[in-house]
């Protein structure tokens, strides 16, 4: 166990309470190659892995680092790596890979202001990469996104889990402002013992007495990589029955909506309760699953509203995918930022006072 | 801003360091510091001495500090995101201006004291104040102890620390009692290392909340904020 207070508030930066989290969640390997804003957490990892007995390893690139978690994985160990946006981007062929070859594995996208090298600024452009699939193939990342410290840390924690459930890489995806700033949290004292999870009978970790068991992603009949897929597709139907995880606040009643997810609901809690506090009808809806979509839970908001507000600091990549669940039933306008600029709570109010009088003209 | 003998938690020198791991609220009390410094009449420049992580820092609140007449030496335009050294010049000719109150805002924790190592000599061929920050609710994530990062500082600056600086708070859900059990982690730290804490630093909404603790206070206006946090002064993140 780590030396960290457990069970009473502390302060904590947002990529040591993933890193931590990571442990306590009986992960043992972590492979990583440097990039800001997300350089605390190898830190953490380089500092608090030994105390675990567990392996921390500065790869020469992001590749190298999400293929030697393609070996881990392989070998049953719980493993992660973490990076930011354009080294992310570096690791789609090696998450490709995991998911075709039914590994689990967590990824962190501490996101920063895109495309290209960008800025190390606060950003959510990578919503298409990471609900769409990213790299080459059929397959999905399960993605969850945090909007605190304390999120940071649950929903990391639980990502394991959900990771060896569904066999298939987990997607954490959070951005510059959630990697950095501290927030109080609290550390449970339980902590997940690696040696007493249930044995991963698929893993390439020693075939004594037993049949051989094999990792691959290749397949060169094209029947047996089509029923490879479909036993995987199954899967994210699967997760899109009981992964599906969103959070409301105020919506009872509200006439407008705004949906958004980690910092930008963040942005919005304070924008909706100043828009209350002046009359305003105005609820949030979080997606704290990206994907699997919520797609029931905001047609059936869609029904109840006048119109939904889409805040996302993108440029329309979330709101696509609302409109698609809506699907005319209500105006669904979109407030986006770009380039690592956030959306205020005052540009926020703005656009629902602008939705409100539009829905009263 | 202060009570109890407002301006007694000034320093006397012309220089003071404020150094401790992220988290602890050096740029908080580096900011209302110099502020107080200046409301006492005194020539004052505060200087962005954080260039490791270039996250909440000094230089982001250069322009509405300099509304407020403080001088702030950071580094210019779009090297300041810059995680290398990018570091004005003005800094060692204002740590050298012994008429004037230089305030340094050193980041990074105990990899922040190699920079300042190179001003020691500036620094040290005068007097000089270096104070840690200490929040007993922020665990060091390098899982140093407080001596252990004394030593790490002193070795690593040639400086001598001269006292703490007792910070204690849990950020929004700070309450009365973290702030007294954690002023009673803070004086026994002080007592164990043979420093003194030089004042107690809180937020000016918990004023109420300071108990008489035998060293001056200084209450912070906070300016560190996120986006979200109502009374921003910062129209967009950065």
């Amino acid at each position: 166990m780590t030396s960290i207070p457990r069970g009473t508030r502390i302060l904590m930066r947002g990529n040591e309470a993933v890193a931590q989290a990571a442990i306590d969640a009986g992960c043992r390997a972590f492979f990583g190659y440097p990039i800001t804003p997300q350089n605390q957490v190898p830190d953490y990892f380089a500092r608090h892995m030994p105390e675990v007995g567990g392996v921390f390893l500065q790869a020469e690139s992001e590749v190298a680092a999400i293929n030697m978690v393609y070996g881990a994985a392989a070998a049953g160990t719980r493993v992660m790596t973490a990076s930011s946006s354009p080294g992310i981007s570096l690791k789609q062929e090696g998450i490709s890979y995991l998911a075709q070859s039914e590994l689990p594995c967590v990824v962190l996208n501490i996101m920063r202001g895109g495309s290209g090298l960008g800025n190390i600024a606060p950003a959510q452009a990578d919503y298409f990469q990471s609900v769409k699939g990213g790299g080459h193939g059929d397959y999905r990342t399960l993605v969850l996104a945090p909007w605190s410290v304390q999120e940071l840390y649950n929903l990391t924690r639980e990502a394991f889990d959900i990771a060896d459930r569904y066999r298939n890489p987990v997607l954490i995806l959070g951005d510059a402002l959630l990697g950095q700033m501290m927030e109080p949290i609290t550390i449970p004292e339980e902590v997940v013992d690696p040696a007493r999870l249930p044995r991963k009978t698929w893993a390439t970790d020693g075939a004594k007495d037993r049949p051989r068991n094999i990792i691959n992603s290749l397949y060169i009949e094209e029947p047996q990589l089509e029923k490879v897929n479909l036993r995987i597709d199954a899967r994210y139907e699967e997760a899109a029955r009981k992964e599906v995880r969103v959070a409301e606040e105020h919506l009872e009643g509200a006439r407008l909506a705004v949906v958004a997810y980690g910092t930008a609901a963040r942005v919005a809690v304070t924008a909706i309760e100043e828009a209350r506090s002046g009359g305003m009808r105005v609820g949030l809806l979080r997606p704290i699953a990206l994907y699997p979509f919520p797609s029931d839970e905001i047609a059936s908001l869609a029904d109840r509203v006048d119109a939904i507000l889409v805040a996302e600091l993108s440029l329309g990549q979330l709101v696509e995918d609302v409109r698609l669940v809506v699907a005319g039933r209500c105006p669904v306008h979109l407030l986006g930022r770009s380039g690592g600029v956030v959306i205020t709570p005052a540009d926020m109010v703005e656009a629902l006072r602008g939705l409100a009088g539009e829905d009263r003209g | 801003m202060t009570r109890r003998g407002a301006g007694d938690f000034l320093s006397p020198h012309p220089v003071v360091a404020f150094i401790g791991p992220f988290g602890t609220g050096k740029t908080e009390i580096a900011i209302s510091y110099s502020l107080a410094s200046l409301a006492a009449g005194r020539e004052t420049c505060l200087v962005d001495l954080d260039v490791v992580t270039p996250y909440f820092r000094v230089g982001d609140y250069r322009e509405a500090l300099a509304r407020e007449g403080l001088q702030v030496i950071a580094a210019p335009g779009a090297l300041a995101s810059f995680e290398n050294p990018a570091l004005p010049p003005e800094i060692g000719e204002a740590i050298e201006q012994r008429e004037m109150h230089t305030v340094l805002d050193v980041g990074g924790d105990v990899r922040g004291a190699q920079l300042l190592g190179a001003y020691a000599h500036q620094i040290a061929s005068g007097q000089y104040d270096l104070l840690m920050a200490v929040n007993p609710f922020r665990p060091d994530p390098s899982g140093h102890g407080l001596a252990e990062q004394r030593r790490l500082i002193e070795e690593l600056t040639g400086l001598r620390l001269t006292g703490l600086v007792a910070n204690p708070h849990l950020g929004s859900l700070t309450e009365r009692s973290h702030i007294e059990s954690g002023w009673q982690q803070v004086s026994a730290a002080a007592e164990s290392l043979g420093l003194r804490v030089a004042f107690f630093a809180a937020a000016e909404e918990l004023a109420g909340g300071v108990p008489e603790v035998g060293v001056p206070v200084l209450l912070m206006g906070l300016r560190v904020r996120l986006p979200w946090e109502a009374g921003t002064g910062r129209a967009e993140g950065k």
